[in-house]
Parts: structure tokens; sequence; C-alpha cells
């Protein structure tokens, strides 16, 4: 059976990169009105083009390695030690991650240069009369409706959990426990998302604080009360603080979404019994992916949730 | 890999003998999955730890010394156990540090300095 369907090569990773770098130069060119800000909608073609192209190139890597069932032989070649036990799509993985480490490095360190450089709100600080001299954070405004990033930080620690347990299930030949597993991951990460989205339409709306209180310049904010400048939401454009919240959570937001998508092809195939005691990588692989964005998260929770 | 490369190197990626610290497991376990459980239980715990924290309005460094340091604990966990760097071969966590040099510039030099401080390297560095 594995020299059946042992490892080949396949274009399908090229392929999707290529029309990654497509979708991306043809979303930034549409939202930037084209090379003269004139608005050309010429681009939007290039950005659909390149979602088709993503599309093909995903379809094309689960046809390759949907009937894969075996990782023999994938150790990368070498004399050394340095090299010795690991395979070739676990090291790209971890190439992939540490990549994927400096996007969000960046994201947060801008966050925190801001946050270093403009005051928090305070009474004894002049902040202006809409409170624009002022950083009025996002972790504020979610204060009281904490409970929803709470569940969503124990929905992904539990996510990753149940995607270890999916490995060991596969590992020790127990398909339909290693299928449940994966369910309660996509589950789990579903969940995130939904949570996510509720609480970005409320605060766009401006509906986690109430009505009946406002502030003004000098005053201090309590709970449910708003600073005059988020009077009509919170949102990308409202401010700094909007900008940074937003673009950081919604980046990693996407992650989760790209994730379950993955899982969606592990769930079909592990439910197909392909995952067993000699064949489980993928289920690792993915796991790595997972952790990260886990990672990412317990490093997003705290410093825009709580602080 | 052929037989004839003799790396020298007997670590098995697949060998399920992963044993966890005493300390995390609270006593000795054999099974990986209580094992795994134990490290979840743990990361709950500082979950709770850091809301409870938070909660407590300290100064602006050391609640960025909370936040990080509980941060970087959960890190700790999920990367050592879920992440399985404890038992994979040490080319792993050398290409996991790669970026750690990246991330202390990114955060130390830009992060928690602020416009108008000095960010060239070499004034950082003391040259």
């Amino acid at each position: 059976m594995s020299g059946e369907h042992g490892h080949h090569g396949t274009p399908a990773p090229f392929v999707f990169c290529v029309a990654t770098a497509i979708m991306f130069i043809g979303l930034v060119m549409a939202t930037a009105g084209g090379e003269n800000n004139e608005g050309d909608t010429g681009y939007w073609f290039v950005f659909i083009l390149g979602i088709a192209g993503m599309i093909t190139g995903f379809m094309m890597w689960v046809q390759d390695y949907w009937d894969q069932d075996s990782e023999e032989g994938e150790e990368i070649v070498g004399y050394h030690p340095f090299w010795a036990s690991i395979t070739t799509r676990k090291f790209g993985m971890w190439i992939f991650l540490l990549t994927e480490v400096m996007v969000f490095s960046t994201l947060l360190s801008a966050y925190m240069r801001y946050r270093a450089a403009i005051p928090d709100y305070s009474p004894d600080i002049d902040c202006g009369l809409y409170f624009e001299e002022c950083w009025v954070p996002a972790a504020d405004i979610i204060r009281s409706h904490l409970i929803f990033g709470v569940i969503n930080t124990f929905a992904l620690l539990l996510s990753s959990l149940t995607v270890v347990l999916a490995l060991y299930a596969a590992r020790n030949n127990n398909s339909k426990a290693a299928t449940r597993y994966l369910i309660a991951t996509f589950f789990l990460g579903t969940l995130f998302l939904v949570l996510k989205a509720y609480e970005w339409w409320e605060m766009k709306n401006g509906h986690f604080w109430g009505d009946h209180c406002s502030v003004t310049a000098g005053q201090d904010i309590g709970h449910h009360c708003v600073a005059p400048k988020y009077e009509h939401g919170f949102w990308l454009d409202t401010s700094l603080e909007g900008t940074t919240f937003y673009i950081t959570t919604g980046t990693h937001g996407a992650h989760v979404f790209v994730g379950l998508l993955a899982l969606g092809y592990l769930i079909a195939k592990a439910n197909k019994e392909g995952y067993n005691e000699k064949y489980n990588d993928t289920i690792e692989l993915f796991g790595l992916y997972w952790h990260y964005v886990d990672v990412v998260w317990v490093f997003v929770f705290p410093f825009f949730y709580l602080y | 890999m052929s037989d004839e490369q003799e790396t020298g190197n007997e670590h098995d990626e697949h060998h399920d003998d992963h044993s966890f610290p005493a300390w995390v497991t609270l006593g000795h376990t054999d099974n990986p999955i209580n094992g795994f459980m134990k490290v979840f239980a743990w990361l709950v715990f500082w979950t709770l730890l850091e809301v409870g924290a938070i909660l407590s309005e300290f100064s602006f460094w050391i609640t960025m010394g909370i936040l990080f340091g509980i941060a970087a604990i959960k890190c700790w966990f999920i990367g050592s156990f879920f992440m399985h760097m404890t038992w994979d071969p040490p080319l792993v966590n050398r290409t996991a540090a790669v970026p750690v040099f990246f991330l202390i510039v990114l955060f130390l030099a830009i992060g928690l300095t602020q416009p108008g401080a000095v960010d060239d390297l070499r004034t950082i560095c003391g040259f």
C-alpha cells in the first residue's frame, strides 16, 4: 500500500502561492484605485483571478494528497545528525510558521509603539473634547462584555487539546475518535469566529455601551460609558485604537478561517480512515499551524482585550 | 533516508514515549493523554491568573511584565508539549529560535519605545 501511494512531487503549493500573490496584487491595486488612484476597477478582475487560482491550487493539493498514506523515505537526506529524523514537510511547516511569527510580531510591536507613545485617558490629563489626544483602548469597550473574549480563549485552548487528542487517536488506529476530535476542533474554531463576528458587529454599532451615559473631557469613563470619539461606534476608521484592534484581530481571525478550511479536508480524510498509526503526519502538521494560531491569541487576548 | 546513512541520531519522531516533567503532571503518568490534559489544566490556570491580575490596576511597566510573563509561560506550555518541541529533534528547537532575535528587536527597540526616542540599533547596542 505504501508503495502505491507514496509521496510524490506536486506543483500545487507553487500554483497556490502564485495565485495568492496575484490575488493580493489585485486587491491592493483595486482598493488603491489603480495606478493613478482614479478608481480603475480592472484590478478587481485580477483579484478574482487570484481567488480562482487559489481555489484551483487548493483542489490540486487535496487531490494529490487524498490517497497518500505513507511518509516513508521523506526524511531530509543528510549526512550530519543536525538534519536527522525530521521530514521535509515538517521542516517546511516550521519555516512557514517562522514567517507567520514575523507577521504578527510587526502588528503587535506597532500596537505597542502607539500605546507607549500616546497616554491612556485619565481625569488628570487633558484628552481633548473628544478624547482624541488620549488612547481609549478597545479593552475598555470590551470590558463590559469580556466574557466573549474569555470564552474565545478557552475555545482555542481546548481546540489545541482536541487536535493533539486527534493525533494520538490516529496513532492508535482509532479513526472514529480521530474524526470526532477533529470535528470538535472545527466546532470550537467556528465558535471562536462566530463570537468574534458578534463582538465586531456590536462594537461597530456601539452596542457594547449604553445610550444613557456619555462623558466630556476631564471626566472619567466608567463602565458602560463611552468616550465621545466612540459615540457613533468603534470601527476601523474611527481611530488608531480601532485600526490596530481590527487589523490585528482580523488577521488572526483570517488565520483561524484558513485553519477551518484545512480542517474540512482532514475531517473528510479521517472519516474515510485515511489516518492510522503509519500515516498521521498531516494531522501533526496541521496541529503545528493550529497551535501557532493559539499562541498568537495568547498574546492578542491580554494586549487587546485586557489592557 | 536509506539504511546506509547512519546519522547516529536514534531519535524517532513517532516514538510514543512522551514523558512529561513530574511538576507538570503533579506526579508520574504513563499515559500521554493524561499528560496533555494536565497541560491544558495549566493553561486554564494561567489564563484565569492573567484575567485576575489585570483587574488589579498596576502601573504600565508592571502590567507589561505580567502580561508578557504569563503569555510567555503559556506559549512555552503550548510549544513544548502541544507542538512536541520537548520530544522533537534539536533541529526543530533551533529553527523555532531563529525569530527570537527579531522579536527582541521589534518589541524592545520599537514596540516599547516612543517616537523621538533613540531607534538607531548601533546606539541602542552601545556602540
